[in-house]
């Protein structure tokens, strides 16, 4: 990364977009290239539409208006892909990508310093095209047009475009590569293929085969820039890493090693002579001395190890002052920002999966939730709008609070969309509770902007939030009341390596589940079980909470048949606002555990987050109680199967 | 691992191998011609892999099942202090549980592209050093699904018959089952 000048925020601001937006792009080519082969795939085209959201809300931030007006056309033939009105041809891949390319010789030009001619004009043009197409294509046939319809609309954008190419060719393309010679040969746009005759018979249905080949020629055209998506995934999460640590943190660790040194030898030594010892009780006492000396320079270790990896939260705080005066300044709005607890450490994989969740809040706040300021004045407001973000440690976890004084989210607005977009039903929406309600924001596709800025409303954003939220453990969840403001808050694990876990048992098989959302242990006999239309539930301080039985869940074998304990544990867990109470034989105890993957063979199994090697030397499996929340409620609603279908693209565990 | 023979290298094979090391003296390998296989039982029936792809050798010990995984996952061991699953190799390929003594039963910890896993077998059977040209290559020959995607050959040891496994093959179809679920 740059050289990081602290007295010169805004260069450190631009650097951390280019690197930022270089990366996004790179991972878009691959993206498009996967796509032409899955065009209907749901998951990419939201991660698609994502990307190309954040590379414009973070070029309009630093006033690039050039990126921001490509990807903003770029961002509407997206949208018209997501929503199913057009087809993701090759056709209007192509337009797309040339767009891409557009975007990486402005991203270069930033980088540079040089200015660089591209035909921003053209390129959009091409674009409002596409979309012109896409519309009518769209409305002609009621949504989901025909195949011939996308064809024929691909075949005339073709023309188009083989006609505009000459210009830009002439024109654009070349004084800019001319201009910047130093530009990494992969900047310049690739020659365009040769144009497509415009009459190319092609059946209704494109089979595989004639899917693969025009994505391999453009891969020949590209050369190594379009390898295969699935590395590109991959490389996303271990780009070079490097992290700058206090001096002293480091030296606290290195003194603790030391006493880890003198505490093994003295060990060491102790067991080494046996040959005549004559006071056993005394040696045995030396012992265990030198264990409990041993155990305690570990706990020590393992904390300032932590340390090492702890970041202020100012980190990714400091970057929105600037952000909220220009956004605010945009829309006419005048907004204070209040950072609180600034100095609250973060472990450095959530500093860097936060940045993103916490602009779409922010913006959110300031577009939808802070009125004009005369509309302030006339509710009896101050004139002046305050964002306030604070963040503090509760226990085992970091808490961070975005809170506003606007005017709240309309939850009855938000149930009636969520209905009209089908996220719900009807039926849902009379049995939520406002409190439930306002949570649907968090769902893929919803907005509730009735014009789109390029500030938010586009209904990417609280989606994002909440699957790049729950990507580090975490969760959120959103309050508001009308006309008083709305509060975001962000749950955080401390650190995502190790967690505090109760040790749970069912028959002969031990389970850990993650203590940080675990609320209470009840203990129970069977005849405190009732039903409520089949499903299990317990009566809890007058509160119904399901239940689900792990024995039952996991299908725990069933060795001994008749050894059913007499008395039976509820595992009261939470997650947001949603309870939910595992049925568990024995709590023997909680344990320090260190989560570890099992692997990618059985990584992707619902409800279980990894495993940890207990102190005996077992392996325990540790429970994910946030998937298995939402398998659970899923069941539950198997009366709105359109929430279901929702779902997944929610957890966002498509890529 | 104790009970492991030693090498046994066909009688048929030793002048071939003593052409090969002729002809590139001082290396410790065998040259590309001879394969060295670990050779392990699935009931009476004899399988091997490449030796280069083996890690270890060990017991089965403290299985820990995992809920809801494929049927042929025996579940994840604790491989010091690393967590490896363990495939039934018998149950990946649909054969009838085994009637073997179970002291016998062994995991193969085998490493691929960065992936780790352990394979649980009846019974590891002796380390094979074979000419390649005693390995029929016949991918498939209609042993059913499962097992057609995964052979890399028959190797011919008098009248013994030893399939040879594709480890990269075996590891993507499993993997690719296990994602199916």
């Amino acid at each position: 990364m740059g050289d990081g000048f602290d007295n010169d925020e805004m260069k450190e601001i631009v650097q951390d977009f280019l690197q930022e937006a270089t990366e996004m792009l790179e991972g878009l080519d691959n993206f498009f290239v996967q796509l032409e082969n899955n065009p209907e795939d749901k998951t990419l085209l939201n991660e698609i539409f994502r990307t190309a959201h954040s590379i414009k809300g973070s070029a309009g931030f630093i006033n690039l208006t050039r990126i921001v007006e490509v990807a903003h056309h770029a961002e509407n033939v997206l949208n018209q892909l997501r929503s199913g009105n057009m087809r993701a041809e090759p056709a209007v891949i192509d337009i797309i990508l040339e767009a891409m390319d557009a975007l990486k010789v402005l991203v270069n030009e930033v980088k540079s310093g040089e200015q660089a001619d591209v035909d921003i004009e053209g390129i959009n043009m091409k674009l409002d095209l596409l979309l012109q197409w896409g519309e009518d294509a769209g409305s002609g046939d009621g949504g989901k047009e025909e195949p011939s319809g996308g064809e024929e609309m691909a075949a005339a954008v073709r023309e188009e475009q083989a006609i505009d190419r000459v210009s830009s060719d002439a024109s654009s393309l070349l004084p800019a590569s001319a201009e910047s010679p130093e530009a990494p040969p992969a900047a310049p746009p690739p020659p365009p293929p040769p144009p497509p005759p415009v009459a190319r018979p092609q059946p209704p249905e494109p089979s595989g085969p004639q899917r693969v080949t025009p994505a391999a020629s453009r891969e020949e055209a590209q050369g190594a820039e379009a390898p295969a998506g699935a590395k590109a995934t991959e490389g996303a999460g271990e780009s070079d890493q490097t992290i700058r640590v206090e001096i002293s943190r480091l030296d606290s660790v290195m003194n603790l090693v030391g006493e880890l040194v003198l505490g093994r030898n003295r060990l060491v030594k102790l067991s080494g002579d046996v040959d005549g010892v004559v006071d056993f009780e005394q040696r045995i006492k030396e012992v265990a001395e030198a264990i409990s000396q041993l155990n305690r320079v570990t706990t020590d270790l393992q904390t300032a190890v932590i340390k090492t990896r702890m970041q202020p939260i100012k980190k990714v705080l400091g970057k929105f002052p600037r952000m909220v005066r220009d956004l605010s300044r945009k829309m006419g709005k005048s907004i204070r920002l209040e950072l609180v607890g600034e100095e609250t450490e973060l472990d450095k994989s959530v500093i860097e999966e936060i940045g993103d969740p916490l602009v779409h809040i922010i913006r959110n706040s300031i577009d939808h939730g802070v009125e004009l300021p005369d509309d302030r004045i006339a509710q009896g407001k101050d004139a002046e709008g305050v964002v306030r973000i604070s963040a503090y440690q509760e226990g085992n976890s970091i808490v961070i609070e975005i809170v506003d004084d606007g005017r709240g989210i309309d939850v009855e607005k938000v149930k009636k969309k969520a209905v009209e977009r089908g996220i719900i039903s009807e039926d849902d929406a009379r049995r939520m509770t406002d409190g439930e309600a306002v949570n649907i924001i968090f769902l893929p596709g919803f907005s509730t902007a009735d014009k789109v800025t390029d500030v938010s409303g586009r209904g990417v954003g609280m989606d994002v939030v909440r699957t790049n939220i729950s990507k580090i453990n975490g969760s959120v969840e959103v309050s508001t009341q009308k006309g008083l403001g709305s509060t975001f808050t962000i749950r955080l694990p401390l650190t995502i390596a190790i967690i505090q876990a109760l040790m749970v048992t069912i028959l002969p098989e031990t389970y850990a589940i993650p203590l940080a959302s675990v609320v209470e242990t009840v203990k129970i006999t069977e005849k405190d079980i009732k039903t409520i239309s089949g499903s299990e539930v317990l009566n809890l301080r007058q509160q119904v909470l399901p239940l689900i039985r792990l024995r039952d869940e996991f299908k725990v074998p069933q060795e001994e048949a008749g050894s059913t304990p007499a008395g039976t544990y509820v595992v009261v867990v939470q997650i947001g606002s949603k309870n939910l109470g595992l049925v568990v034989d024995r709590l023997p105890y909680q344990e320090e555990v260190v989560i570890k993957s099992m692997g990618p063979i059985l990584a992707g199994i619902r409800g279980l987050a990894g495993a940890t090697i207990t102190g005996d030397g077992k392996v325990v499996i540790i429970l994910d109680v946030g998937e298995i929340l939402q398998d659970v409620s899923l069941r539950l609603k198997t009366s709105s199967p359109r929430v279901g279908a929702g779902e997944p693209a929610m957890l966002g565990n498509g890529l | 691992m104790e009970k492991m023979e030693t090498a046994v290298v066909p009688v048929s094979d030793r002048g071939e191998l003593a052409v090969e090391r002729t002809a590139t003296p001082g290396m410790v390998d065998f040259g590309e011609s001879i394969l060295q296989l670990v050779s392990f039982k699935l009931g009476e029936e004899e399988y091997a892999l490449d030796v280069m792809n083996v890690r270890e050798i060990n017991r089965i010990s403290d299985v820990t099942r995992v809920p809801k995984a494929p049927y042929f996952v025996e579940g994840v061991m604790n491989l010091r202090g690393k967590i490896l699953p363990v495939i039934n190799l018998r149950k990946r390929f649909g054969f009838p549980p085994s009637s073997t003594d179970p002291e016998e039963a062994r995991t193969i910890v085998v490493f691929q592209e960065g992936v780790m896993v352990g394979l649980a077998v009846d019974q590891v059977f002796q380390v094979i050093r074979i000419g390649r040209d005693k390995i029929e290559n016949n991918e498939g020959i209609g042993l059913g699904n499962v097992l057609d995607a995964v052979m890399a050959g028959v190797a011919h040891l008098g009248d013994r018959l030893v399939v040879l496994l594709n480890l990269p093959n075996l590891l993507e179809t499993i993997q690719r089952d296990a994602g199916r679920r």
